[in-house]
């Protein structure tokens, strides 16, 4: 079989790159290893009546010009805002955030007068960086060392964006890029747990604590939504993380769009220095030249690529390419809405993420039990119980929990991930909540657990790094997923990444697929036009 | 396990009731309120012309207290104040009030409000905007306290002609001899009452100040000493008509304070605004200085001026245009004034309009007739604030009505 | 009052002294003013130096005050020995180390050779005022042409890893090259010494690059040791200055920076003596000259919160230990005059020893250098991850633990060493920020971090050394480049005074 265009995964990266390849004209296939489409991004059943969000459970910063562009929502897809968030201390008090704004003001003030105004400086200093950034996400980062025309003109594009901002806002910038969440925050606050709540955000999936330096700037992305302009821009999937995937599925069959699930990627065929087609597990070949793997970049190029088809200091990089998984979840089908020391039933911020924590030194303390390999003592925990809001979940009067736990590492310092420590680990998240939600404990029906090398056998993510590799400076921009490399070619020709392993990395946001797409076309001679503008 | 903790109530979402707002809720036949910092704050109550000219014409009762207030105390609170605005503090004596600006390093407005000094070292801020940090970082090194006295205070503006009658009716000694910008304590029902001669209306007027527990018996006694001053209570948008007409500027709709702007361009000098008056480059140093003596020394890149439009129909949001065509500036505030007769207005005019260039500026007003807009050209030319003024503002002692 | 001097510096650091040594050769009439008895500032006197084995002066410097080179970088380059968790240690100089395998010894001195090429990249920015954010002069824009040209020069390959790695960790970027061992353990405490960063944070490749920039007549990135110790260097500094006609006074603490009509005009002595002077520097960290010295008064709040949010959390104690006899190397063999010994086995150790700290608490095992001064009899240990905030504070007690976790230590490679003591002395970082002016007892009077460096050296608005006070220059190492004994901070503020004087 012949196609124009082969891609390899139908994670939501895959997913996007092929709507817009097939949308272009392209005769397009996607191979997918799974028997479902969705890659970290889906709704399993493992129990009767509960679906899961079995991986990622937040549509937080998937691009709105991509869900417009793919028409996303005549596919099915609708994302229902948060209505808040909390953290927990364990003094039984808690901080609440709350959409509202004038409730979250007053809320700041409970704890102190001083946050409250302390907040509105933060959210607009961020909101300044969102909306510096925010154009940047859907563009190829140019490469410094290149001197193609398009390379400097897009570094003085970005030079010209940042000059503009005026002095202070530069320094700004660099502080917000470089500093750690800790220092960043300890500009603005007062309380610990006002910070603790808005620091999580900062070193989710990450190898790094509130205390390293650049970790700041993941602030961007509470905020991104409401710099698109788009409410509810943080929000579930209705019917979980699948739904968005399942729409993408269905917005790309539409165009006509081919995928074959259950058809594991053996080998790419490489001749001559040019891709021609595919082997899969099952021995089908199949010819294309042009070919875009979803896969992370290890994946690709180590695990499906011949060695000697690439350069040297390529497979150097991609073999130095960190991954480091630092997560884990828990998924929990509930027999009950469970409560909260401190916290009125029907509380609207508990429609929301919930954490308990004392201060950012807890999370710091977490991030040194990763640190050396053990799963942190008292982890950070991301919780939230979509069926409040989202009735397709779970049987009416009960509920889904998707707790996301860091830091968990991929190895284990003292033994390995078998069902003692996984179980042992899941403990350790479980009683941690139940110091927070006495009854939570009795009202498990039934546990998921997934440790980081369950991540990876299950869904291909190395290492169960949730990001396709770790969002430090050496792997951002122009340096992912290797310098020289970054603008989603390989060194074979006809073969392009779409990953979250390239810019601008991990989430469920569509910018690598969208990014990859726009080369891919590029490169084929067509005109550029997705439907998008920045 | 921790121990079962006491559940702590949700803060209420939406808007929160104001120290007056049993009373309003009474009075708001409208039941239209608008969000001023978090409270419920009444737009119209009956109907907004009637409120206007009771303004110009009787007395008016106007809820002020989501105004920020801070106290500032201690043996340096006057260094202080005087490193935070732009003004010459020191000049200011106990017992007084002065409108005054403060500006960021870089030379531009953060906000504007008033300073009471309640005594040497006593001083309350009153403003728009939460200024907590910023006090914080103006005052730090220093020898004085600070607190957000918010919700500590409950105001009232009593704003009109009869307002000294009215008070002089509640027994209050000698209110006549408080002149402009003076403060003094008195009571009313028991209830102790700061009173300042301030307002926001261009008009004889004064601000009450009182704690929120004495609120509505004050607001009692005001209504029924006002039943033969023709006493009424007004929203915002008849006030919003009258501060117009009296010449002064709204944070967040004629200017933005340079701590809120997202675009670094957004944010104003005061030579920009015309408040060049405010500020004393020869006091010591004060935040801002150094930016702003360069500042004084260029001409401003844009200018907020008064300008009046041929015609009756108010320029709301409108662009203005040098010579019909060339987009110059645009329109803040508009107003057709009920009681100068005249169709006024704040623009914003890129130099060199507004500055060496003033003729041949045209306002473009869209007027809606019947469903079907129209676009109109009108002609407007540069005039001086205030558009209103009346002797009975600051005569000392002031007639009876 | 007029003005009795061209220039005042407040401080007679290695900064102060250079700064005034380049206005006193220019003709100016100069007047250093030392709080202690003594100058030299950390470089310290005969009883006590917070730097006993200070990194190279810029040889630029060295040139222009005419200075011996040779002499001040001692005969010959000094050796480091690293103490890994047992065995002999390995001796380094340079890029050349002995005592470990060959693919090792390779891989090392290509690292060293690598580093060093991007360090001097970077380096050229050293003797550069950093350009300002707002309007940039065409020299200021010209220096990081410059710069941005010498990156380009280094190839696309080494372009890009540089690039790469330059805001990245230590702790991958040897894990990558060498593995992780004593030898790791040497470059990241070359990373992290005197900071508040560990191995793994991002940001340490930029400071072992900073260091790496350091260029002595033996080569990059070494310390030296001047012959006849640091003193040597203090006295050519101050001697460099009074044969110019400069006056240094010691015993002279400054209390206030006096300011007249927005500009400096002299300062007032703790003594009450006023002194006038056209111009004044400060030697002294950006903390105290502008917010005890200077006066918030004088600044914008904006400008005092950036001041008071510069990072300046000092990490490291300085320990003393005056021996009758240095017993020998349980491997065998003696310490030598000016050798410097680290003591942190793996990347690992330095990084679980920064974790307590960075909680306030004192690690269980510190990791240090030691130099020993055999003149002296004395063995001077740099502790790293000792915090200035320490939880409980820095008692006697706090002292004497850490002098003893750092015995303990010290006895296993030097076993008798304990024994051997005659007399102790610790200097906490609170010690180190009362006696010598820095903030935070922070070595280089602030973090060195991206956002702390160049054009945000030391904050924003008080970058390129000029203060917002007309005629008040920052000179230390706050300001840019930065610490560690490179002169290029006073050097850069005495030239920037100079061209703002018509000169």
């Amino acid at each position: 079989m012949k196609y124009d265009a082969i891609i390899v995964g139908a994670g939501h990266n895959g997913l996007t790159a092929a709507c817009f390849m097939a949308r272009a004209g392209l005769k397009t296939l996607i191979v997918e290893k799974e028997d479902h489409v969705g890659g970290a991004a889906v709704s399993l059943s493992l129990t009767p009546g509960w679906t899961y969000s079995n991986c990622s459970y937040v549509c937080s910063l998937l691009r709105p010009e991509i869900i417009r562009a793919l028409e996303l929502p005549r596919h099915g897809l609708q994302v229902i805002p948060y209505e808040g968030g909390a953290v927990f201390d364990s003094k039984g008090d808690y901080f609440a955030y709350m959409s509202d704004h004038d409730a979250l003001r007053r809320e700041l003030i409970r704890h102190s007068p001083r946050d409250a105004d302390g907040y509105e400086r933060y959210s607009r200093a961020v909101m300044r960086q969102c909306k510096f950034i925010k154009p940047l996400l859907l563009r190829t980062a140019p490469d410094p060392a290149s001197m193609k025309p398009r390379d400097i003109a897009e570094l003085l594009y970005i030079i010209k964006r940042f000059h503009n901002l005026g002095p202070s806002e530069m320094a700004e910038t660099v502080r917000f890029w470089t500093m750690s969440i800790a220092e960043y925050l300890d500009q603005y606050f007062e309380t610990p747990m006002i910070k603790a709540y808005i620091a999580g955000s900062g070193i989710i999936g990450t190898g790094l604590g509130p205390y390293s330096p650049g970790t700041a700037y993941v602030l961007l992305h509470h905020y991104m939504g409401e710099v698109d302009g788009a409410i509810g821009a943080w929000g579930f999937a209705r019917g979980g993380m699948g739904s968005i995937t399942q729409a993408m599925a269905r917005s790309f069959e539409a165009s006509g769009g081919e995928i074959r699930t259950g058809s594991g990627l053996d080998h790419f065929t490489v001749k001559d220095g040019k891709v021609r087609g595919v082997v899969l597990e099952n021995g089908d070949e199949l010819q294309a030249e042009t070919i875009v793997s979803g896969m992370d970049v290890r994946r690709t190029f180590i695990d499906h690529t011949d060695e000697k088809e690439l350069p040297q200091d390529f497979v150097k990089g991609v073999k130095r390419y960190r991954f480091r998984g630092s997560s884990g979840k828990l998924n929990v089908a509930l027999d009950g809405m469970p409560s909260f020391n401190g916290a009125p039933k029907d509380a609207s911020f508990l429609r929301g993420d919930l954490h308990f924590l004392d201060d950012m030194a807890e999370i710091e303390r977490a991030y040194d039990d990763w640190k050396d390999g053990k799963w942190s003592a008292s982890p950070y925990v991301d919780f939230l119980i979509p069926t409040q809001i989202d009735p397709t979940m779970a049987p009416p009067g009960k509920h889904y929990a998707t707790i996301f736990v860091q830091y968990a590492p991929y190895e284990l310092a003292n033994g390995e991930w078998d069902d003692t420590n996984r179980e042992a680990f899941a403990e350790t998240v479980i009683s941690k909540i139940e110091r927070h939600s006495p009854d939570f404990r009795k009202l498990i029906v039934h546990k998921e657990i997934r440790t980081p090398k369950d991540i990876e056998d299950q869904v291909g993510l190395t290492e169960g790094n949730i990001f396709q590799g770790e969002l430090t400076f050496d792997q951002l921009l122009f340096n992912r997923p290797v310098p020289g490399y970054a603008q989603y070619r390989s060194p074979i020709k006809g073969l392009y990444m779409c990953g979250s392993s390239t810019h601008p990395g991990g989430g469920v946001m569509g910018a690598p697929g969208a990014n990859a797409a726009r080369e891919v076309l590029s490169d084929l001679g067509h005109k550029i036009d997705m439907g998008m503008s920045a | 396990m921790a121990a079962k903790a006491k559940s702590i109530a949700q803060v209420a979402m939406g808007l929160e009731p104001g120290p007056f707002h049993d009373r309003l809720v009474d009075q708001n036949r409208q039941q239209s309120w608008v969000n001023w910092m978090g409270y419920a704050s009444p737009s119209v109550l009956d109907n907004v012309e009637f409120e206007y000219f009771a303004i110009r014409n009787q007395s008016t009762l106007f809820d002020i207290s989501p105004m920020c207030k801070y106290a500032i105390t201690g043996p340096d609170a006057e260094t202080v104040l005087n490193r935070l605005v732009t003004r010459d503090i020191r000049k200011l004596k106990p017992g007084r009030v002065a409108y005054c600006i403060w500006c960021d390093e870089d030379g531009n407005v953060v906000d504007d409000g008033t300073v009471f000094r309640l005594s040497d070292t006593e001083f309350r801020l009153c403003c728009q905007e939460p200024q907590l940090s910023w006090l914080e970082d103006i005052a730090w090194g220093f020898d004085v306290a600070i607190h957000d006295v918010t919700r500590d205070i409950a105001g009232l503006a009593l704003q009109g002609p009869t307002s000294c009658a009215l008070l002089k009716d509640l027994g209050l000694a000698s209110i006549e001899t408080l002149k402009t910008f003076g403060i003094a304590e008195y009571e009313i029902s028991g209830a102790a009452v700061t009173i300042s001669r301030t307002g926001f209306t261009g008009d004889l007027g004064y601000e009450l100040w009182i704690k929120p527990a004495d609120a509505l018996t004050v607001w009692d006694a005001l209504m029924d000493a006002g039943k033969l001053r023709g006493l009424r209570v007004i929203g915002y948008e008849a006030l919003e008509m009258a501060r117009i007409e009296a010449g002064f500027l709204l944070p967040k709709i004629d200017f933005l304070s340079a701590q809120t702007v997202l675009r670094p361009d957004r944010a104003n000098t005061p030579y920009e605004l015309g408040f060049e008056w405010l500020v004393a480059l020869d006091k010591p140093h004060f935040n801002g200085r150094r930016a702003l003596v360069d500042l004084s020394k260029q001409t401003p890149r844009r200018k907020l001026v008064a300008i009046e439009i041929e015609r009756d129909k108010p320029a709301h949001n409108a662009l203005v245009y040098h010579r019909k065509t060339r987009e110059v500036g645009q329109v803040t505030s508009a107003l057709w004034s009920p009681t100068c007769k005249r169709n006024i207005a704040y623009a914003w005019l890129d130099a060199p309009y507004g500055q060496s260039v003033t003729d041949d500026l045209w306002v473009e007003i869209y007027l809606q007739k019947e469903i079907r807009w129209q676009r109109r050209m009108a002609r407007c030319q540069l005039v001086a604030k205030p558009f209103f003024v009346h002797p009975r503002r600051s005569a000392t002692p002031p007639a009876d009505f | 009052m007029s003005a009795r001097y061209d220039a005042i510096i407040i401080g007679a650091g290695h900064n102060g002294l250079v700064a005034a040594a380049v206005l006193a050769r220019k003709g100016k009439t100069v007047l250093v003013l030392e709080a202690r008895d003594h100058v030299g500032g950390m470089l310290g006197d005969a009883s006590f130096r917070v730097a006993p084995l200070p990194y190279a002066l810029r040889p630029e410097i060295a040139r222009v005050l005419q200075l011996d080179q040779k002499r001040l970088h001692g005969a010959k380059p000094v050796e480091t020995l690293a103490f890994g968790s047992d065995g002999p240690p390995l001796r380094i100089i340079g890029g050349h180390v002995t005592g470990t395998d060959a693919i090792t010894e390779h891989d090392y001195a290509t690292l060293h050779a690598r580093l060093g090429r991007q360090a001097q990249a970077l380096g050229v920015m050293m003797l550069q005022s950093p350009p300002g954010l707002s309007k940039a002069s065409l020299g200021e824009m010209a220096g990081l042409a410059k710069m941005a040209l010498k990156m380009r020069l280094l190839g696309k390959t080494e372009m890009r890893d540089l690039l790469r790695i330059i805001l990245s960790n230590a702790w991958d970027l040897l894990n990558d090259e060498i593995g992780d061992g004593p030898l790791a353990g040497v470059l990241a405490m070359d990373a992290t010494l005197g900071g508040a960063m560990g191995p793994r944070s991002p940001g340490t490749v930029l400071t072992l690059l900073y260091r790496m920039a350091s260029q002595s007549t033996h080569g990059h990135g070494l310390r030296v040791m001047p012959e006849g110790g640091p003193g040597a260097l203090v006295k050519a500094l101050s001697d460099c200055v009074t044969s110019a006609g400069g006056e240094i006074r010691t015993g002279a603490p400054v209390a206030k920076i006096l300011v007249d009509q927005d500009k400096a005009t002299g300062v007032r002595l703790q003594s009450g003596e006023e002194i006038a002077a056209a111009t004044v520097f400060s030697n002294a960290s950006p903390k105290v000259t502008l917010m005890t010295l200077l006066g918030v008064e004088h600044l914008d709040g904006e400008f005092v919160r950036r001041c008071r949010n510069m990072a300046s959390k000092g990490m490291v104690s300085r320990l003393d230990f005056d021996v009758a006899e240095m017993p020998s190397l349980t491997s065998g063999g003696k310490i030598e005059h000016g050798q410097r010994l680290v003591f942190a086995p793996t990347m690992q150790v330095i990084e679980t020893s920064f974790n307590a700290a960075k909680y306030g608490d004192m690690p269980e095992r510190p990791v240090f250098e030691a130099t020993y001064d055999a003149t002296a009899k004395r063995l001077c240990v740099s502790a790293q991850f000792t915090p200035h905030d320490l939880t409980g504070g820095w008692t006697d007690e706090a002292k004497s633990k850490l002098a003893n976790s750092v015995m303990a230590v010290l006895e296993e490679a030097l076993p008798g060493i304990a024994s051997a003591v005659t007399a102790s002395r610790v200097m906490s970082p609170v010690d180190i920020e009362t006696g010598y002016g820095a903030s935070g007892g922070h070595w280089h009077h602030g973090e060195l971090r991206v956002d702390q460096l160049l054009m945000l050296r030391p904050f924003d608005g008080a970058a390129q050394y000029r203060m917002p006070v007309k005629g008040l220059y920052l000179c230390g190492a706050g300001a840019h480049p930065g610490g560690d004994i490179s002169g290029a901070p006073g050097f850069n503020a005495a030239r920037t005074a100079l061209r703002d004087g018509g000169n």
